[in-house]
């Protein structure tokens, strides 16, 4: 209880009161022109660290969804080019059928093994696939072709691998010498079948059956595999896509300002800093001196 | 009984009066002045005559001006104003800091780290791809940047504190020179309004001292103001003692009250602006050595993982960031080598046997640093990693501002109450004052016709004569 109470006590109490209210104003309407409820560290210092392991760990999705897209494409050129040359071997061993045939003459045999010595062009331009400047089927040299013109392996045979997620990895580029020359050489292969083919050798052309059914079935091998690595890079890209909603989500019930409740205290701080500005003004007056 | 005794009460009731007036005069001027205490007149009657067996009164006497103060609440405005400013600048000083830290805008520590941690991982996708790697290198460099921003500003923060409290020195000097004088003004001048007015003015000296240092204060029942700090006299009645700002073995700012026989030491006790300095100084001291900590410990663990690796050219062995040892967060940078040519980023495991250069996709040793992001070895425990350390150091300072920011609210208020009432005692009420006014005016001018009527009958005495 206060003995004495002075105009000039009352008049500093109304204007330290209208400070605060003007302060508290003010800090309302920066939570609602930034959106925050935390604008500076020290408003909550108790978040600062759940704050921060959000954000660093939201922002990483962002990382992983990029690798996860670059996984994909990568996949994409190597399943293509495994489809191309399933193809071409699809098409290698109908010929050798056809060869094996005695119905044949010397002159369709070498017609048939200028279409092999193409169709070895072709496989060996798509173990050389390159995309984004990258030899899909290069393993880690990826920077160089794998297959030189004597068709001998210079790539890698560690596989290459991206990370599509804290701890799931997807290969993207393949040990080319595997690929090709994992179960049977596939281009000695062709060339023993063109030399069958320029001989009449029948007991080769047989062998080239068995040798392209093997690369066949050990390519498609591949081929599933990639199919199931790209699953993997899909599903890593969809997991990354709502962990980063769900983190964005939690990081904005920590730092965001609920508007509604915010522009509610706006308004209500508003209406009170005017009664306590007239109120202000009315101190003024009151005093015995006036009326002297 | 006399006419003239009658006259002498009279002129006795007029003077009183218009001293009274002097002073209701004297409170409303002073209504607004800071620190003023209001004056009160006490009246008493004139010691009365003894004529032919009867008492006669002589009319009234000032007996004296009294100042309406209490020295316990006044001693507390004085201390409470030294914790008031002491968390006021502890605020101040430690939110400068805070926002340069700024956890969320580009460019901070925690945010270049990130990017920087970001651009590696981003590197795991093509290692051999020059543009990713000028990128690992280029956030390397503003990471280094931001870290050696806060430094310097830290340590500029620092040296601004301490030669302000040097240069202030003199300043206070003068102002404990100033108490004491006044203190012996006070003595030589008595009971009289000028002597409140000095005490006024002096413990409004002493109030500004208090904002400065935090001293504490007081008041002897003669007038007389002693002031203190920690306990140590530097007023006592018309003698002062000196304060004396040096800097220890560590160059930390330190102040002391001189005395004869050396100087005491009191730069912890102080409270106030220069306490809460000394404060901020001490808690960005302790945010610059985590820091230097932190930056040692992340430059070595880097660095001797990026030694085993190759560089695109094959060579093996190098740093990727330089640090002195003597201030390790000013002088991080990435290395020149690296700097000039980001090829020489080694994050190869090995050497391809036939080319003598790694292979275009080896990450072996990009994946360990990459790994060093989830490495708890940070921290006096080692119980935390690199980025939750730097998460404690944001979370120290800004528990730190909010600690000064809620003292200062706190201490505000027990201001106010305390400003509050001191008003009440020592303030003046207008209306109050306009009420003695009339009284005195009422008195005066009664006086004036008791002194009228007398004279008439003195007249009509002297025509009987």
């Amino acid at each position: 209880m206060l003995v004495r109470s002075t105009l000039f006590s009352r008049l500093s109490y109304m204007s330290r009161e209208n400070t605060d209210l003007a302060t508290e104003l003010a800090d309302v309407q920066k939570q609602i022109a930034t959106g925050k409820r935390l604008v500076r560290m020290s408003d909550e210092p108790w978040s600062i660290s759940q704050v921060h392991q959000l954000r660093e760990e939201t922002s990483v999705q962002s990382v992983f969804k990029n690798s996860a897209n670059q996984a994909t494409a990568l996949l994409a050129q190597a399943e293509n080019g495994l489809d191309q040359s399933l193809n071409v071997l699809s098409r290698l061993k109908e010929l050798a059928i056809q060869a094996s045939n005695d119905t044949y003459s010397q002159d369709d045999l070498s017609g048939i093994a200028e279409e092999v010595s193409n169709l070895k062009e072709r496989l060996v331009n798509i173990a050389n696939t390159e995309f984004d400047g990258r030899y899909v089927f290069a393993g880690e040299a990826y920077n160089s072709v794998p297959f030189d013109n004597t068709f001998a392996y210079v790539g890698s045979t560690n596989e290459v691998s991206i990370d599509v997620s804290a701890f799931a990895k997807v290969e993207v580029g393949f040990d080319g010498s595997d690929v090709f020359q994992g179960a049977v050489d596939v281009f000695t292969a062709i060339d023993d079948f063109i030399t069958g083919l320029n001989t009449d050798d029948s007991a080769i052309i047989q062998t080239a059956i068995t040798d392209f059914d093997d690369t066949y079935s050990h390519m498609a091998n591949y081929l599933t595999r990639i199919g199931g690595e790209v699953n993997i890079a899909e599903d890593m890209f969809d997991t990354a896509t709502s962990i980063e909603m769900n983190l964005t989500e939690r990081l904005s019930a920590v730092e965001d300002v609920d508007v509604a409740e915010a522009l509610t205290r706006f308004s209500m701080l508003q209406n009170q800093y005017q009664i306590n500005l007239q109120l202000t003004s009315k101190t003024r007056g009151m005093s015995l001196f006036e009326r002297m | 009984m006399s006419l003239l005794t009658t006259l002498h009460a009279a002129r006795r009731g007029i003077t009183v009066a218009s001293e009274g007036i002097n002073v209701v005069g004297h409170n409303t001027a002073n209504a607004t002045t800071d620190g003023y205490s209001r004056r009160e007149m006490s009246v008493t009657t004139m010691y009365p005559l003894y004529r032919n067996g009867a008492w006669l009164g002589q009319g009234p006497n000032r007996a004296s001006f009294t100042r309406s103060a209490d020295s316990f609440v006044d001693q507390n405005l004085v201390s409470t104003s030294g914790h008031q400013q002491y968390a006021k600048e502890t605020y101040d000083v430690l939110s400068l800091i805070e926002s340069k830290l700024s956890d969320a805008t580009p460019g901070s520590i925690l945010e270049t780290y990130r990017e920087f941690t970001e651009s590696m991982r981003s590197l795991t996708n093509d290692p051999d791809d020059p543009n990713l790697r000028d990128l690992v290198v280029m956030y390397a460099t503003r990471f280094g940047n931001s870290v050696n921003e806060v430094a310097d500003f830290a340590r500029e923060v620092q040296s601004s504190l301490r030669s302000d409290i040097e240069t202030s020195m003199e300043h206070i000097n003068d102002k404990l020179a100033t108490v004491a004088n006044l203190n012996m003004r006070i003595m030589s001048t008595g009971g009289s309004v000028s002597a409140g007015d000095l005490q006024d003015q002096r413990d409004m000296v002493i109030r500004e001292l208090a904002e400065i240092t935090g001293v504490t204060v007081r008041f002897s029942p003669n007038g007389q103001a002693n002031v203190y700090m920690d306990g140590h006299v530097l007023v006592q009645n018309e003698n002062h003692r000196e304060m004396e700002y040096y800097e220890d073995a560590n160059g930390d700012p330190q102040v002391a009250v001189k005395t004869d026989s050396g100087r005491i030491t009191i730069t912890d006790a102080m409270e106030g602006r220069f306490g809460g300095r000394n404060n901020a100084y001490a808690q960005i001291g302790d945010m610059l050595d985590s820091l230097n900590d932190w930056t040692t410990q992340f430059v070595s663990d880097f660095n001797t993982l990026h030694q085993t690796g190759f560089d695109q050219n094959g060579s093996t062995g190098l740093d990727f960031f330089t640090v002195n040892t003597i201030s390790p967060a000013s002088s991080l940078s990435v290395d020149a080598g690296v700097l000039a040519d980001s090829s020489t980023i080694a994050v190869a495991g090995a050497l391809n046997a036939t080319t003598g250069f790694p292979d275009a996709g080896d990450r072996d040793v990009l994946d360990l640093l990459i790994g060093l992001e989830d490495s708890q070895t940070y921290g006096s425990t080692g119980a935390y990693t690199a980025r939750q350390e730097l998460s404690n150091m944001y979370a120290s300072i800004a528990t730190q501002v909010r600690a000064a920011e809620d003292n200062y609210d706190l201490q505000s208020m027990r201001m106010e109450d305390i400003n509050e009432l001191r008003a009440s005692i020592s303030g003046v009420n207008l209306d109050e004052e306009a009420v003695k006014l009339m009284e005195y005016q009422a008195s005066y001018e009664a006086a004036s016709r008791v002194i009228s009527v007398t004279n008439r009958l003195l007249a009509e005495l002297m025509q009987v004569v």
